[in-house]
């Protein structure tokens, strides 16, 4: 078996592996932009071939993030696949070695991921700090496709659905006598990532505290405006003209809307405006036909519990659903740095493919 | 084919490889010269050159209908022209498309001339008189229907097949039965909305339910539902029509499209403008930059140059803008009169050309065209985008899954060039009244994106 970084005549095969594995229809165009991220010059996404075939992927995606000390590089895990007829044989880890190797060698600092594997990823080094859960906005008992399989079939099915029925009707009613709080705030579409994105990101941080992706422009052209896939929209909150935080939402082909992202700067109005925030994205979905809304609760960081407490007041549920967060330290991380205390991670959709925004 | 005819589908032909090709099959179609001819004239041709006879007339219903392989789709073509001479041969006995002389010449092995200029102009509709009750000539009327050819834009496949030729003439002297990836631009979605009712509530809307409610209307029993849908309307009104304009555009915004919004105003009463125009200014203020605002072409404005005018100028005191783009209420429109009425009127692109019983491609193109004024011989200065998909026909049409057949067309458009227009109603768009088109919205854009499709509204094609 041979373990080599990708070359790029594999790329179609690589792709056409995962759409096989997946039963997707991902587009070499968005193969493109998700993985045509160079870790200091090279791509670091590693194959595993048998007979000249591709039997096994792992990449990693540089992602600058950052907390109150600065910028720190981070990658994330992606496109673990592993052929069916390999399993068992250790290739996944074969993968993994000179991929940690490199990209600790480059500076990354932790690598990051969610994955129903997580087992896999603990025999190699991972810790599993927690899970990811969903807050659920039900807007029609349609939604039940937004609860997956848990609604089951049959008599639960039946009582799951109409449960499902009241919780929208619940929800549509909090969304009616919800009173408009914007005062001050103008919300306005993004039609352009705005300059303003980075300084606003370090601002958060010094504010809530903890570590997160930096969101500046570029990452937001990159993550948002030049996404294939969905383009999510980012709505922007005003105070004159100052940006003081954002939302971006999407609505994938099952009309499922998801809250993808959002960011507040920590004031004494911020409750205010990330109210303001949540209800014209959850009334722009709503129009839009989504049958539930859906965004992540991750863990104990200040703006993760902010936004849980604003969304249960608009009719969100939390749902304990969801993958295992799975992290690899670098061994030189200082243990009381942001990034190895995992309640001071701000986790939001941003964090996933992007595949539906 | 008079010589201005001739002139005309030559234009047409150039402009549609223009738009829709990549420059390098732009230059190689210009390169080879097309020699429009009669059929005898071609017999001995003493040049290498594309011949193209126009003296055959075309058969009102097509005969002869073949398809022959085109890459990864399939080209359909009809009315089969016999070779000008023993010395032409067919290029594939298996897939007839081009007779080849020993010269290098090159012929259609289609009626192409006589076929395109007669579907571009309308000539099955003003040869016929079959209308319905509201003056429209239907799809099931059309001499394609019935051998299923209202779905095969010949137009666009002839155009493929021309261009694959003149790359292959140029490149090794024989026509090329595929167009080489990177010869293709990306398929064109043009998006648009007619703005029938922006609220729920009118009298006849709620007529229309309650006697649902409480009559059978063709059913075997009375739709109760109907009463409790009544109810909905009476109380969010807004709910179903002006909040779902807001939905559609941002689901457009969300995959990169924008669209027409072609505004009802003008006469109320059952066939038109049921919602009157209050709320005119309010969706004007809710679509963004980028997006066209045009007229809805009211019922009785068809062919009444007076009528028309009023409800154009009250729509541009709505608006505080010019109104140059529009669509006709119930798709109304005479084949011979229409476009030169609504140039007259000021209209500089118009979208009226579609059946609303069928999907398809009405004059058999699936893009743009300058229609063709028969008294002065030329291109009218109008920009007809005819009107593909309407989202009532598709489900109708293909109800287990509209999008597989839009997907379907949108592949086969991928392959040989031009533009595909997409007609969805506000009503139709989120609405528990019409549970079949719920969500296909968002599905059918989420295909076109995925085929990497352009947007252009249709007025961006005027120029």
């Amino acid at each position: 078996m041979l373990i080599e970084f990708l070359k790029d005549d594999d790329i179609e095969e690589c792709n056409d592996f995962h759409n096989r594995a997946y039963g997707s229809k991902r587009t070499l165009e968005q193969w493109h932009w998700q993985f045509n991220h160079l870790l200091m010059g090279k791509r670091p996404f590693i194959v595993a071939k048998e007979g000249g075939r591709v039997v096994g992927t792992q990449a990693l995606m540089p992602i600058t993030m950052l907390d109150a000390a600065g910028d720190i590089l981070t990658a994330k895990s992606e496109e673990t696949l592993v052929d069916s007829s390999m399993r068992g044989k250790g290739v996944f880890q074969k993968m993994y070695d000179p991929l940690t190797a490199y990209a600790l060698e480059q500076g990354v600092k932790v690598i990051w991921g969610f994955t129903p594997a997580n087992k896999a990823f603990e025999a190699i080094g991972f810790q599993v700090p927690g899970r990811t859960s969903q807050l659920v906005h039900p807007l029609s008992v349609r939604a039940a496709a937004a609860f997956g399989d848990s609604v089951g079939t049959g008599m639960r099915g039946a009582t799951m659905s109409a449960a499902i029925g009241v919780a929208s009707f619940v929800s549509a009613a909090l969304v009616a006598l919800a009173l408009d709080r914007s005062g001050g705030i103008r919300l306005e579409v993004l039609e352009q990532p705005p300059a303003e994105a980075g300084p606003l990101c370090r601002e958060f941080v010094r504010g809530w505290g903890g570590t997160t992706i930096l969101r500046d422009s570029a990452y937001l052209k990159w993550r948002y405006y030049d996404n294939p896939a969905v383009r999510a929209t980012l709505l922007g909150a005003y105070r004159g003209d100052t940006l003081v935080g954002w939302m971006a939402y999407s609505l994938d082909e099952s009309s499922i809307g998801y809250i993808v992202d959002t960011i507040v700067l920590r004031t004494e109005h911020a409750p205010q405006i990330l109210h303001a925030l949540m209800l014209q994205a959850v009334l722009i979905l709503r129009a839009a036909g989504a049958v539930a809304i859906r965004s992540w609760r991750l863990n104990a960081h200040p703006f993760d519990q902010l936004i849980s407490k604003v969304a249960r007041r608009l009719g969100f549920y939390l749902l304990r659903r969801g993958e295992p967060v799975v992290l690899y330290m670098a061994p030189d991380l200082d243990p009381a740095a942001s990034l190895a205390v995992w309640n001071d991670w701000f986790v939001t959709r941003a964090y996933t493919q992007g595949v539906v925004g | 084919m008079l010589a201005a005819e001739i002139i005309y589908l030559e234009q047409t032909l150039r402009a549609h490889v223009r738009r829709f090709f990549t420059h390098e099959a732009s230059t190689a179609f210009e390169a080879i010269p097309l020699r429009w001819c009669l059929l005898a004239e071609a017999a001995h041709p003493q040049e290498r050159a594309l011949f193209i006879p126009t003296d055959v007339a075309s058969s009102p219903a097509p005969e002869d209908v073949w398809n022959v392989p085109f890459g990864p789709t399939r080209l359909t073509l009809w009315n089969r022209l016999p070779p000008p001479s023993s010395e032409w041969q067919l290029q594939n006995h298996l897939a007839p498309l081009w007779y080849v002389h020993p010269n290098g010449a090159v012929m259609p092995a289609w009626n192409l001339a006589n076929m395109l200029f007669d579907l571009l102009t309308l000539k099955e509709e003003t040869s016929r008189p079959e209308r319905d009750a509201h003056d429209r000539f239907m799809g099931k009327m059309s001499p394609r229907a019935k051998p299923g050819l209202l779905e095969a834009p010949v137009f666009n496949d002839s155009v493929a097949a021309l261009v694959a030729a003149c790359v292959g003439v140029r490149r090794s002297g024989v026509p090329d039965a595929f167009l080489l990836p990177g010869l293709v631009g990306p398929p064109v979605l043009v998006l648009s909305h007619d703005l029938d009712q922006l609220r729920g509530n009118d009298v006849w809307t709620q007529a229309v339910r309650l006697s649902r409610a409480v009559f059978p209307r063709g059913r075997a029993f009375p739709h109760v539902r109907n009463a409790w849908l009544a109810l909905v309307n009476t109380f969010l009104a807004r709910r179903y029509y002006f909040d779902n304009i807001v939905g559609m555009i941002a689901i457009e915004r969300m995959l990169g499209f924008t669209s027409s919004l072609y505004f009802l105003n003008g006469t109320g009463g059952r066939y038109g403008a049921r919602s009157g125009s209050g709320l005119i200014p309010d969706v004007a203020t809710v679509t963004p930059t980028g997006w066209d605002l045009g007229l809805h072409y009211n019922y009785d404005t068809h062919l009444q140059p007076q009528a028309f005018g009023a409800q154009r100028t009250e729509l541009e005191s709505l608006l505080g803008q010019r109104v140059v783009a529009g669509r006709a209420h119930y798709l109304r429109f005479d084949p011979a009169r229409s476009w030169r009425f609504y140039v007259d009127l000021g209209i500089q692109a118009d979208e009226s050309l579609g059946y609303y019983d069928r999907i398809g491609y009405r004059a058999g193109i699936a893009g743009p065209f300058r229609p063709y004024d028969a008294e002065s011989g030329q291109a009218l200065p109008l920009i007809e985008m005819p009107m593909v998909f309407m989202e009532t026909a598709l489900v109708e049409q293909y109800p287990d899954d509209p999008a597989a057949a839009f997907e379907r067309h949108l592949h086969h458009i991928a392959v040989v060039g031009g533009a595909v227009s997409l007609l969805f109603h506000p009503g139709q768009f989120h609405n528990p009244e019409y549970p079949d088109t719920l969500g296909l919205y968002r599905r059918l854009l989420g295909c076109a994106r995925r085929f990497g499709a352009q947007s252009i509204n249709a007025i961006d094609f005027f120029s």
